[in-house]
């Protein structure tokens, strides 16, 4: 006897397939809400870390009432990624730990200008001409150390003098993850010339310099012992001592032929063709106001770059020689600079 | 008799355009026929099954099922339509369903009434009414064996194919489970195809026997016909023991060394033929003055197999009962007289 | 006369019946199977190419780029660190499978079902776990010094922190594969042995150990070829590797072709490596008819007993009950858990439903492919095979990237959205569902299709009725292995992540970055949550399907 239900297999089919199909759509519907089309929902990619950066975020969103979405991330691999995402841009903000990797993205044309009114007062070193980016507060190259392994008198007062036998293998410094390595890096080149800078940079590496991926490895392993000196930014001091660690800071070259101490600004652009451009004016004013820069002073210990602020606990701009060197000239020697020093 | 199965001039060929698994059969079969296919491995008389039940697609000829055409160059019926059951080598009874949930498979569309009926029934003519609800992995191979045939019969398929359907049971299952299929069928009245390499068993339970050598089908025909009268050497040889001896036509006679056989076939004089012998075809007189030797003599219990050496230095098998034995080295003359004289040519035509 | 007949059926049939006409079949395939076909491997293999492509058009930047990051050296470091983990792992793995499948120890079954829990915990959190015991200033030190000691006694950053980290938290995968195979296998073979005289230890390594080969090679290949795409792990325990260096490239290069090039090697790499198992292991038959069969030998241990059980504790102590001690510590208090859950609660829901949606596309498309290898060998059968394993070659890394620049250009309407993170889950882990499903249906005898068909049920209805019944428990295990996956999976997540999409994964990186220890012990401690239910699940069914038969 044969079954003729040609029928019931075309049910079958239909039936699976219709399965698959509402499948299919029950996921797009979970997906419906991941996208960030809504409209006041302003979107920042941070390559400062969260700890830093979230609480202006919060502050800010409870001003205003908008919402914001944080990607946190390393500064250029988000710089890669709004590169990337140039036709379709999905950032409104981006917030570096240091400027260079700015200026390049306004030299791709990744940025859109805006000079707030609070920039006025911001020197001229740390922020664009053309306002494409802000600097929003600063971070001093410093040589941090540990109290109990460094006494006073043999703390080195410039970095050239790390090169001294006596600190083989006891020295740290992060990689070039940390931009702000990467633009001491150029700065070194941009002050003592290219070789000079790789014949030293190589003496450190043969002085048993440690490389480690993170600053905060750095400052930690100074603050234990297992580093005697660091090479690191102004704000990791004051971590240390906030987390109870027996560490000194020396702000190196201040000497007056030396070249004083680097000041690295994080910046903050506005992404060309950002959807929320609007509020993302609105953000970087806010992050120039007196309560934003408050918070970054007090809870991340970094340098105020607006003339006016009480810098705390924090050695204000004026207090030290800074290293002259504008962004622009930075980010010259940024292709130059990689290739001078693979092995960070 | 109404036709169930018509194969016409199949063929099938594996791996596309390579080796050829079947050329050009064609069969018929009849209403409450039961047909063996016999050959070695390889012959291809499983395809020839999978074809009829269409997990095949023929490349060649038409295959026609209850007077439908299944398949041909234009036309494929696929096998959930074909109505056709089957019994497989391994038994392929469902792990996750019971004996009485694997017979129900094939009774999906019924009412439920009747199709509580057939399974009762079909579980009955096989005798496992009592372990309906038992898994298969709880039966034995015998068990599963009459499920997989119940499971097989229950729709009523137009005709059942059994691939090699005894291997898989030991020897004395084996004798047991012949008959009792082939009682099974015959009370169903089913039309039958199974495959085979066992002649006994082919020879047992068919009505008729169909032999394939490498994908050809040699002969079909009853098993007596089959045996006494085969089509080829290879047939010859397949099924039961052949020697062959080379003889001159004469007339009426074919002049060979064992003498003078009949010529039956009515073959023209002068032509040179090989005359099939078969080893109980053959007689051995102990005789001192005998112009031929025992080479070997070995007990089969119910029969000495001779190995015997003639003049000409040619073997021939001669099978003799086993209370008399003619030990080997003994001189013996050799007496044949076979009531079907088979020729054949040495192109391995007959006539 | 024949056609004569032929056609007087041919209209006997056009008259009243439905019949169908010979579908067109391209090589074995139906329409609609090609279809899929060409789907999947247009999905799995597209961003690969895409990437081959980026790379080769990096041309001689990428080329110096190349050289500047000396690949020889990255090559070495890489298998070295690959093939030291895989020894560790089966030294781990394979002496616990034989006692606990061919002894008497007591609470073996037990042991059996905790011995797979480091499959719960991702490599980096174990990493993180002994770093917090055997890091510069962690417990071992500090006890250390306390006790008078000077510098540190231990350090686990470098190459053999990373070995010990990544072999002890695979190893499960030895001693999974190995302890099935010792348990199916065939006493016959041992019991001739012993006739022959030999004992124990000359059984074992003279018929046990060959046997194994198949199960303990392909162990081998699943934990080696995870070392060679681990980023988390070995970049918490700073060792420099391929994907490290990548991800260097990408977060300090503008260009991302550099990467591209890197990523393009190690790809090659990695399928190197997977041709060799395919020639290795050839053509095998998984089809076990088990019809009553006897259970393997069961040796007593006498006095033994206590040697193994120390073993046996120490493995299960290293890699699951000393890490979530550690990860309890750091974390502090139940209250501290509680709170990272509760702030955290969208993190968790993020990375439950990427990886539930992600498993169960795999499934269905795994059911699809691996009934096309299975029942229709052939090119496309190899071809899809290939494709799908693809997922196995492709560390998280460098899957992000290729997805990354593909979708942007050309599906830019999924590209931003959490859908990406789903995709990747999806084609990193599709071989291990289709695995699932191939090793179920292949055990799955053929004919049994072919016997539903023969009683009247279409390939659809046969497929529903028979064969995904006696597959669904390997399909089920499948899923979990997919969803479990995924939701330790860390590497891609962090490339494809759109903003404020964050999984519980990527909480505990950037946790671990920002020196946030307890958040990421917490969150460490709710990631293994979500995995070990799974994990006890399947090893129910596991245990369901030798049920089965």
């Amino acid at each position: 006897m044969i079954t003729t239900d040609q029928t019931m297999a075309d049910r079958g089919t239909i039936g699976t397939t219709v399965i698959l199909l509402i499948l299919g759509w029950a996921s797009a519907i979970m997906l419906a809400p991941t996208t960030p089309a809504s409209a006041s929902e302003l979107v920042i990619y941070s390559g400062r870390k969260e700890s830093a950066i979230k609480p202006v975020v919060d502050l800010f969103e409870r001003k205003t009432g908008a919402k914001a979405v944080l990607k946190i991330g390393k500064t250029s691999g988000l710089a890669n990624e709004i590169l990337q995402e140039r036709q379709r841009p999905r950032a409104d903000i981006f917030i570096a730990t240091e400027a260079g990797v700015c200026e390049v993205l306004a030299r791709e044309g990744a940025l859109d200008p805006y000079a707030p009114a609070r920039a006025r007062s911001i020197p001229s070193e740390y922020k664009n001409s053309k306002g494409f980016w802000t600097g929003i507060s600063g971070r001093a190259r410093v040589i941090l150390y540990n109290t109990g392994l460094v006494k006073d008198e043999e703390v080195p007062s410039s970095v050239l003098d790390l090169a001294d036998p006596k600190w083989s293998g006891k020295m740290a410094i992060a990689g070039t993850l940390e931009r702000t390595t990467l633009s001491w890096l150029g700065a070194l080149v941009h002050v003592l010339g290219e070789a000079k800078a790789k014949a030293y940079i190589d003496g450190l590496l043969r002085n048993g310099l440690k490389v480690l991926p993170d600053n905060s490895d750095v400052w930690r392993g100074v603050g234990s012992g297992e580093f005697a000196l660091g090479l690191t930014n102004s704000p990791n001091y004051h971590l240390a001592l906030k987390a109870g660690l027996p560490v000194g800071v020396v702000y190196p070259d201040q000497g007056p032929s030396g070249m004083g101490s680097l000041v690295n600004p994080n910046a903050v652009a506005i992404v060309k063709g950002a959807r929320h451009l609007v509020l993302a004016k609105r953000f970087v004013d806010f992050i120039l106001s007196q309560e934003a820069q408050a918070i970054l002073v007090r809870h991340a210990f970094e340098i105020p770059l607006v003339s006016g602020m009480d810098a705390g606990e924090v050695r204000p701009l004026s207090s030290f020689k800074s290293l002259k060197l504008s962004q622009e000239r930075l980010a010259d020697l940024e292709e130059r600079t990689i290739r001078l020093f693979p092995g960070f | 008799m109404t036709e169930v199965i018509r194969l016409e001039r199949v063929s099938k060929r594996y791996g596309g355009g390579g080796v050829a698994a079947i050329q050009g059969i064609s069969l018929v079969v009849g209403k409450g026929e039961i047909v063996a296919l016999l050959g070695p491995s390889g012959c291809g008389k499983t395809t020839t099954l999978r074809l009829i039940a269409g997990f095949e697609a023929p490349d060649g000829g038409s295959i026609e099922i209850g007077g439908r055409i299944v398949a041909n160059e234009r036309i494929f019926v696929p096998p959930e339509r074909r109505g056709v059951g089957m019994v497989f080598q391994d038994y392929a009874l469902f792990p996750h369903l019971t004996a009485r949930e694997n017979v129900a498979f094939g009774l999906h569309n019924w009412n439920a009434e009747r199709r509580r009926k057939r399974i009762e029934e079909a579980l009955d003519l096989v005798g496992l009414s009592e372990l309906e609800g038992r898994y298969p992995h709880e039966l034995s191979g015998g068990q599963q064996q009459r499920v997989a045939l119940a499971r097989a019969l229950a729709p009523s398929p137009q005709v059942v194919l059994l691939d090699e359907p005894f291997s898989n049971l030991d020897a004395d299952m084996r004798a047991q489970m012949r008959q009792d299929v082939h009682r099974i069928l015959h009370q169903a009245d089913t039309t039958a195809i199974f495959v085979t390499h066992d002649q006994e068993e082919a020879f047992m339970i068919a009505d008729r026997v169909g032999v394939l050598n490498q994908g050809r089908l040699e002969q079909i025909d009853q098993p007596d016909v089959i045996y006494h009268t085969p089509a080829t050497r290879f047939v010859a040889r397949f099924v039961g023991s052949a020697d062959f001896i080379p003889g001159i036509v004469q007339g009426e006679g074919i002049i060979t060394e064992l003498g003078t056989f009949a010529n039956q076939q009515g073959l023209p004089p002068g032509q040179a033929v090989e005359v099939m012998i078969r080893p109980d075809d053959v007689e051995l007189v102990a005789d001192l003055a005998g112009e031929a030797t025992v080479v070997t003599r070995h007990f089969r219990g119910s029969d000495n197999l001779y190995c015997v050496q003639l003049p000409s230095g040619r073997t021939v098998h001669s099978s003799q009962g086993s209370t008399q034995i003619v030990e080997s080295g003994a001189r013996i003359a050799v007496k044949t007289d076979p009531t079907h004289v088979v020729c054949f040519y040495e192109d391995d035509t007959t006539r | 006369m024949r056609s004569g007949m032929a056609k007087g059926n041919m209209e006997r049939a056009a008259s009243g019946e439905t019949f169908v006409f010979r579908r067109p079949t391209i090589g074995v395939l139906t329409p609609v199977a090609a279809l899929g076909a060409a789907f999947i491997i247009l999905l799995t293999a597209s961003p690969l190419l895409n990437l081959f492509v980026a790379a080769l058009a990096a041309g001689s930047r990428g080329l110096s780029s190349l050289l500047s990051s000396s690949v020889p050296t990255l090559l070495a470091k890489t298998l070295l660190l690959a093939t030291l983990a895989t020894l560790w792992a089966l030294l781990l793995g394979v002496p616990p499978a034989w006692i606990l499948t061919r002894t008497d120890l007591p609470g073996r079954r037990l042991f059996r079902v905790l011995g797979l829990l480091p499959l719960a915990i991702p490599p980096y959190i174990g990493a993180l776990t002994y770093i917090t015991l055997l890091g510069p200033v962690g417990l071992v030190n500090k006890a250390y010094q306390a006790m008078g000691g000077s510098g540190q006694l231990v350090n686990i950053y470098g190459l053999w922190g990373g070995v010990l980290v990544l072999g002890l938290f695979t190893y499960p995968y030895i001693l999974l594969l190995a302890g099935s195979a010792l348990e199916s296998s065939n006493p016959a073979m041992e019991e001739a042995a012993r006739a022959a005289g030999h004992g124990p230890m000359g059984i074992f390594v003279r018929v046990t150990l060959p046997l194994l080969r198949p199960s303990l090679l392909a162990g081998s290949l699943l934990v080696f070829l995870y070392a060679l795409s681990d980023f988390a792990a070995v970049s918490f325990l700073r060792v420099t590797t391929f994907t490290t260096e990548i991800y260097h490239q990408l977060n300090t290069r503008f260009d991302q072709r550099g990467a591209a090039a890197l990523s393009a090697v190690l790809v090659l790499l990695t399928l190197l490596v997977l041709v060799a198992q395919r020639k290795n292991l050839g053509r095998r038959s998984f089809v076990q008819r088990r019809s009553g069969a006897k259970p393997p030998t069961v040796y007593p241990l006498g006095r033994w007993k206590v040697p193994a059980l120390i073993c046996t504790y120490l493995v299960l102590g290293g890699s699951v009950f000393l890490p979530i001690a550690l990860l309890l510590y750091q974390a502090g208090s139940a209250a501290t858990i509680f709170q990272t859950l509760a702030s955290g609660h969208r993190y968790l829901w993020n990375s439950l439903w990427t990886a539930a949606v992600a498993a169960t596309m795999a499934t269905v498309l795994a059911l699809f492919v691996a009934y096309l290898i299975d029942r229709r060998k052939g090119p496309v059968g190899l071809l899809l095979t290939a494709a799908t394993q693809l997922g196995y070659a492709i560390p998280g890394t460098v899957l992000g990237l290729s997805l990354i620049l593909l979708y942007n250009t050309y599906v830019p309407w999924i590209y931003g959205t959490a859908a990406m993170v789903v995709l990747g889950y999806l084609l990193r882990y599709l071989p291990q569902a289709v695995q699932g499903s191939a090793a179920a249906l292949s055990q799955v005898d053929p004919n049994l299709e072919e016997a539903a068909r023969g009683l009247g049920r279409s390939s659809w209805q046969a497929l529903r009725e028979v064969t995904i019944p006696l597959i669904r428990p390997g399909m089920t295990a499948g899923w979990m292995l997919v969803f479990i996956s995924s939701i330790k999976e860390l590497a891609a997540t962090l490339l494809l992540r759109p903003a404020g999409f964050d999984t519980l994964s990527v909480r505990i990186w950037i946790a671990t970055i920002e020196v946030d220890f307890t958040a990421a012990a917490s969150t460490s401690l709710i990631l293994i949550a979500t995995t070990a239910l799974p994990l006890f699940l399947i090893k129910r069914l596991d245990s369901g399907i030798s049920q089965l038969d």
